[in-house]
């Protein structure tokens, strides 16, 4: 191990990502909830939990907020520590990152950590409508952008910029579909041809159907504790060594260069700093793809790829699961599924998977090093975790 | 402490009052000189609370854009349409619609663009926002 161990995950769960009809954000987390108490030794949550922190985007779907209470109760503890956290898109990374330090203060020894979105409830011009909260709404959203038109207009910038083609982004979807085909959990697992991506029909040009992350139900869960206690409920557990967090302009258009993601090039140096590690040492990387180019200005933000030089690692296909720099090899968010509160916890899940070896078909071979990467919105905010075992 | 207590308040909401009678306007800080758009109550630069509103050219440049084929239900049935980041002349970065633009062989970045304004209130589900919208056009 590279860092200090700061906290362990005993155990994970997660339900499938995909459409759940008759089941709400309860039910899915009860789910999530469940397998991850199974995969943990003598766990007994009413004598060893100390605090629930669910991360859910929007109480609008099913019109139930306060989830912090419910969870707490769904988990068979009524009377705790619990919140629902809201940072977007990396609210279940937020609540992580609550949970961590509220391990490391030394306030509590072990923390059920989730993550939760039921969407698919609603139609896509509500979903969007929602989505766009993320954003700067009353600049941005109001005048006619969605999420995938914000993320078009990096994508434009981008390609202009650096020479970038749209095949290149389309090569992201090939690549993350061809993982989510691997994984039992994905909610899109049928692998597509590039040329199936670029004809698709257009979202918000220059960004097409398979560009975008779907709209999905699905929770996911972590156990976590401090270093010391971890033996006592699992044989394998896994650390946090290092985690980083930084906020950015919540508006696309209040940045000075709309084609580079500041808040991750600094949430990631901490992690990695604070880990000891470099981007090169990391043996895998579940990163915000969102939308395609977003993979591609994280692999620079991350120091994965060099400024204006990620499409190029896309293209030579460096970041599939069997080659040099593994990047969401569980599908990412484009074809395992986004369900916006759970995917933060659903990438630890990944890892956590990774590195005690249970990936299955898609395990990367001897992974010691996982890195997670969580954006919320438009890139206003980022949590990046260093994982190892 | 605010000296032009006589001004409408620096708010988004008197933003989009402004619009609806035409006027793209911004805040300046008095201070440190910083535009902001939409107007704050606090300069996020100085902290200055000594700020005047300004009414901008609208006139600027095309920084970034898209088309949006699937938008929220605010504008259904408007698509496909363009959305670009304007650098205005003044300096600051605003998102406007570019309603004449459904397709990118319609628009290049570097455009210049100058705003125009749709001052009906427009529907929204719900009773909050009922705001009118400016738009863009090309040069």
């Amino acid at each position: 191990m590279h860092g200090k161990p700061l906290a362990a995950i005993v155990s994970a769960g997660s339900t499938k990502y995909g459409k759940h009809d008759g089941k709400g954000a309860k039910e899915l987390f009860a789910e999530a909830f469940s397998e991850a108490l199974h995969g943990a030794r003598n766990l007994d949550p009413k004598r060893d939990v100390n605090a629930v922190f669910i991360g859910q985007m929007g109480s609008e779907y099913e019109y139930q907020a306060h989830s912090g209470s419910w969870a707490a109760d769904y988990a068979g503890l009524p009377y705790t520590h619990a919140a629902r956290v809201e940072s977007a898109c990396a609210s279940g990374s937020t609540a992580m990152r609550i949970a961590l330090t509220g391990v490391m203060s030394g306030m509590y020894d072990t923390v059920l950590v989730a993550g939760v979105e039921k969407m698919r409830n609603r139609g896509t011009g509500e979903v969007t409508l929602y989505l766009g909260e993320a954003g700067d709404f009353h600049m941005e959203i109001w005048n006619g952008l969605t999420f995938p038109g914000l993320f078009a207009l990096m994508a434009t910038a981008y390609m202009s910029k650096y020479g970038a083609r749209e095949e290149h982004l389309a090569k992201v979807a090939v690549k993350n579909h061809k993982h989510a085909s691997m994984n039992p959990k994905a909610q899109y697992p049928q692998e597509i041809t590039l040329e199936q991506a670029l004809n698709a029909r257009p979202v918000a040009w220059p960004l097409k159907l398979y560009d975008c992350s779907p709209i999905t139900d699905g929770a996911s869960v972590a156990i976590i504790t401090k270093p010391e206690l971890a033996k006592k409920y699992t044989d394998t557990p896994v650390y946090i060594t290092g985690f980083g967090h930084s906020t950015d302009y919540l508006g696309v258009y209040e940045r000075e260069d709309v084609t580079w993601l500041e808040g991750a090039r600094r949430a990631s140096e901490a992690a990695y700093r604070m880990a000891g590690i470099g981007a090169g040492d990391a043996d895998l990387f579940e990163v915000h793809d969102c939308f395609t180019i977003a993979e591609i200005l994280l692999y620079e933000a991350l120091g994965i790829a060099k400024r204006g030089e990620g499409y190029k690692l896309i293209d030579e296909g460096l970041t599939y699961y069997d080659s040099k720099i593994p990047v969401n090899v569980s599908g990412g968010l484009k074809a395992k599924g986004h369900p916006v509160g759970a995917t933060g916890v659903g990438q630890m899940y990944e890892i956590w998977l990774q590195l005690t070896g249970s990936a299955g078909r898609r395990q990367v071979k001897d992974a010691e090093v996982g890195v997670t990467h969580n954006m919320g919105g438009s890139g206003a905010s980022h949590n990046v975790f260093v994982i190892e075992r | 402490m605010r000296m032009s207590a006589d001004e409408p308040e620096f708010s988004v909401e008197n933003f989009y009052k402004f619009v609806g009678e035409g006027k793209l306007m911004g805040a300046r800080c008095r201070r440190c000189g910083r535009i902001m758009v939409p107007p704050r109550p606090v300069c996020p630069n100085c902290y200055s609370r000594d700020i005047e509103w300004v009414q901008l050219s609208g006139r600027g440049t095309v920084e970034t854009f898209t088309i949006v084929h699937v938008p929220t239900v605010l504008l259904e049935g408007k698509e496909p349409y363009a959305v670009a980041v304007v650098k205005l002349d003044e300096g600051p970065k605003i998102p406007g619609m570019i309603p004449d633009v459904a397709s990118p062989d319609q628009l290049r970045i570097g455009d210049r663009v100058r705003v125009g304004f749709d001052r009906t209130i427009q529907k929204v589900p719900g009773s909050w926002p009922s705001w009118p919208r400016y738009y863009f056009v090309k040069e």
